[in-house]
C-alpha cells in the first residue's frame, strides 16, 4: 500500500438553493478543490462521485457522476458512481484512497453532491426518507424519532438531560456562526434550543440537522507525487474504517455500535488511538447524538458524553474540539456531500487554515460519517483518520 | 365513489392463535446456533447459514425498550403518535406504533409491558385502509396474566 494525501479540498456552501441544480453545486466544489490542490485539471486521472438521492429528485439514475462531471469539464477519465446513504461521501473517499494506495492511479477526484430542496417540501421529505429501510417507513418510522429513541436510552441509563442536548447545539451553532460554508450562522442559546418546537420527544427543532443543498470535493494524490503539486503541509489519510450494520439483535446482549467497529478498524490500521485525536468532525444528524459518538470513538468512557459537553472540553478552545465546522445541525446536511465537508474541515484544521475556528496546532484529525437506518441501527459508518 | 379496500402489510410477521384468535408475532430461529430473527429471515445472519432457519412464535407481549412521541409524521401518518422498539422475550427488537396511549412523554415508560394488536396503521395513496401489527400498553389489571 502506498501513502495517500488529501492535497485539495473545496465546497459549495451548504444551504437552500432552489434555483441551483446538482451540476451547479458540484461545479463550484470540484473547481475549488482542484484549484486548492494545485493539480493541473488535465492531470486528474479518475473520479468517484457520491450522490444519494438525486435519482429521485431528477429522475437521472445510473450515470449521475458522468453527467455531473461532464458539466464541470471532466470527462474521458474513469468515473465511478458511489451510493451509501449519508456516508456516501466518505465511502467515495475510501474508494479513491484504495485506488491510489494500490497504485492504479496517482491523482483522484472525489465529489459528494446533494440537492434536496424542491418547490414542494413534502416531495423533499418523501425523498429523504428513502435513505431508511422503506419497510420501517410504512410503519410510521421517521429519522429524528430513531435518534430520539436512541438518546432516551442514554437518558435512562446515564442520567443525560435535555439541557445537555441543548449545550451541544449551543456549542455547534456558535462554531457554525464562524463558518462561511455553514447553512446556519446564528449562535443559539440553550434556552432558544429548548424552547423551539418538539420534533420527536425529547428532541426539538434546533437540535436537528436541516434539509440542505450543497457539495464538497477532495483531490487525493499518492504521497510521492504530491510534492509536484503542492508545498502546503501534507495531510495524509492514515486509515479509513468502514462497517455496515449486522441487523442481528443478539437476544438483548449489548453489541458494539458500527461506529465503534469502524473506529477500531481505523485506529488499528493507522497505529493511532483516541488519545492521539486533536480535532474531530462527527455525524450529529441530531446534535445531541454527538454525545454518544464521543464514546463510540473512544474520546470518553461509556455514558461520559454529557460530562464532556458540560465541562466544555469539546469546544474549539477545549482539549478535544468536536465539530468545529458547526456539525450537521449548523453546517447543514446535504446527504452525500456531508462526509467530504467533514474531511474539508479537518484538512483546513490540520493545515492551520481554519481561521476563527482554528484549534491549537492539531496533528491528527478524525472524521466520523454514518448513513441510513436498517432495522434498528445505522446502515453504514465510516471513520477516517487524517494526519499531518 | 368506489368502496375502499383493506390491505394488510407485513402479513408474514404475525398469525392468529387458532384457539382464541389472539395475534402473535412470527420470527425465525436458527436450529444450529439458536439465533432468533425478526422479521423472519430465510438465512441466519449470525452463523450465515441458508438452510437453518425455522419459523418460531415470538408471542404476543413484549417490553418497551425505548420510545418517542413523534410530532412530525412519516409520510402517510398523522402526528402526534407514539413509536417504540419493543423487545420480545423470545427474541427480536421490533419497531412499532404504540396505540391506546396518550401521545405524551409521560404516558409510556421504558420497560412498560405491551401487547400485539392488528389494526389500521395508515391509509395508502389510493385511500385504502392498511392494517398491520402494532402494540398497546397492557392494562395494569391484566399485567402478568395471559400467555406469553
Ligand atoms: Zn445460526
Amino acid at each position: 500500500m502506498r501513502d495517500v494525501a488529501v492535497i485539495g479540498v473545496g465546497m459549495h456552501p451548504f444551504g437552500k438553493f432552489l434555483e441551483k441544480s446538482l451540476e451547479d453545486l458540484a461545479r463550484v466544489a470540484v473547481w475549488n478543490a482542484v484549484e486548492d490542490s494545485g493539480v493541473p485539471p488535465k492531470e486528474i486521472e479518475a473520479a468517484y462521485v457520491a450522490n444519494s438521492l438525486g435519482g429521485l429528485v431528477t429522475g437521472q439514475e445510473g450515470v449521475r457522476g458522468q453527467v455531473i462531471l461532464r458539466d464541470a469539464g471532466f470527462s474521458g477519465i474513469p468515473i465511478v458512481n458511489v451510493e451509501n446513504a449519508c456516508a456516501s461521501g466518505t465511502t467515495a473517499l475510501r474508494c479513491g484512497w484504495m485506488e491510489a494506495a494500490l497504485g492504479v492511479h496517482d491523482v483522484i477526484l472525489v465529489l459528494g453532491v446533494e440537492k434536496l430542496f424542491l418547490p414542494r417540501t413534502e416531495d423533499s421529505i418523501r425523498i429523504l426518507m428513502a435513505d431508511a429501510d422503506v419497510r420501517l417507513m410504512d410503519m410510521g418510522f421517521q429519522f429524528i424519532g430513531w435518534y430520539a429513541m436512541e438518546l432516551r436510552k442514554y437518558m435512562a441509563d446515564y442520567g443525560w438531560r435535555k439541557e445537555h442536548f441543548a449545550k451541544v447545539v449551543e456549542k455547534n451553532s456558535f462554531n457554525g456562526s464562524l463558518n462561511p460554508n455553514a447553512q446556519y450562522r446564528k449562535p443559539l442559546t440553550a434556552e432558544q434550543v429548548l424552547g423551539s418546537r418538539l420534533v420527536a420527544d425529547p428532541l426539538t427543532l434546533y437540535m436537528c440537522a436541516p434539509m440542505s443543498d450543497g457539495a464538497a470535493a477532495a483531490v487525493l494524490c499518492s504521497r510521492e507525487r504530491a510534492g509536484r503539486y503542492t508545498s502546503r503541509p501534507l495531510v495524509e489519510i492514515a486509515a479509513i474504517g468502514l462497517q455496515s450494520g449486522r441487523f442481528a439483535d443478539a437476544g438483548g446482549a449489548p453489541r458494539p455500535s458500527i461506529t465503534t467497529l469502524a473506529a477500531k478498524e481505523a485506529y488499528e490500521r493507522a497505529g493511532l488511538g483516541p488519545e492521539d485525536v486533536d480535532v474531530a468532525e462527527v455525524h450529529d444528524a441530531v446534535a445531541p447524538s454527538e454525545l454518544y459518538h464521543y464514546e463510540d470513538l473512544g474520546l470518553c468512557g461509556k455514558g461520559e458524553g454529557a460530562a464532556l459537553i458540560e465541562a466544555g472540553r469539546t469546544r474549539i478552545t477545549g482539549d478535544i474540539p468536536v465539530n468545529t465546522s458547526g456539525g450537521l445541525a449548523a453546517r447543514g446536511h446535504p446527504v452525500a456531500a456531508t462526509g467530504l465537508a467533514q474531511v474539508a474541515e479537518i484538512v483546513w484544521q490540520l493545515r492551520g487554515e481554519a481561521g476563527p475556528r482554528q484549534v491549537a496546532d492539531p496533528k491528527v484529525g478524525l472524521v466520523e460519517n454514518t448513513g441510513g437506518i436498517v432495522e434498528d441501527e445505522a446502515a453504514v459508518a465510516t471513520v477516517t483518520l487524517l494526519k499531518r | 365513489m368506489a368502496a375502499k379496500d383493506v390491505v394488510y402489510q407485513e402479513a408474514e410477521c404475525y398469525r392468529f392463535d387458532p384457539a382464541g384468535g389472539r395475534p402473535y408475532l412470527v420470527g425465525s430461529r436458527c436450529r444450529l446456533c439458536g439465533y432468533t430473527a425478526f422479521p423472519p429471515r430465510a438465512a441466519c445472519p449470525a452463523c450465515i447459514n441458508k438452510e437453518s432457519m425455522q419459523e418460531v412464535s415470538l408471542g404476543s407481549r413484549g417490553a418497551v425498550d425505548t420510545f418517542s412521541v413523534l410530532r412530525v409524521p412519516a409520510p402517510g401518518f398523522e402526528a402526534p403518535y407514539v413509536v417504540a422498539y419493543v423487545r420480545m422475550p423470545a427474541g427480536g427488537r421490533v419497531f412499532s406504533l404504540i396505540t391506546g396511549c396518550e401521545p405524551s412523554e409521560g404516558a409510556l415508560a421504558i420497560g412498560a409491558e405491551v401487547e400485539l394488536v392488528i389494526e389500521k396503521i395508515r391509509e395508502d395513496g389510493q385511500g385504502n385502509e392498511v392494517r398491520g401489527y402494532k402494540f398497546r400498553p397492557v392494562a395494569a389489571a391484566e399485567r402478568g396474566a395471559g400467555p406469553r
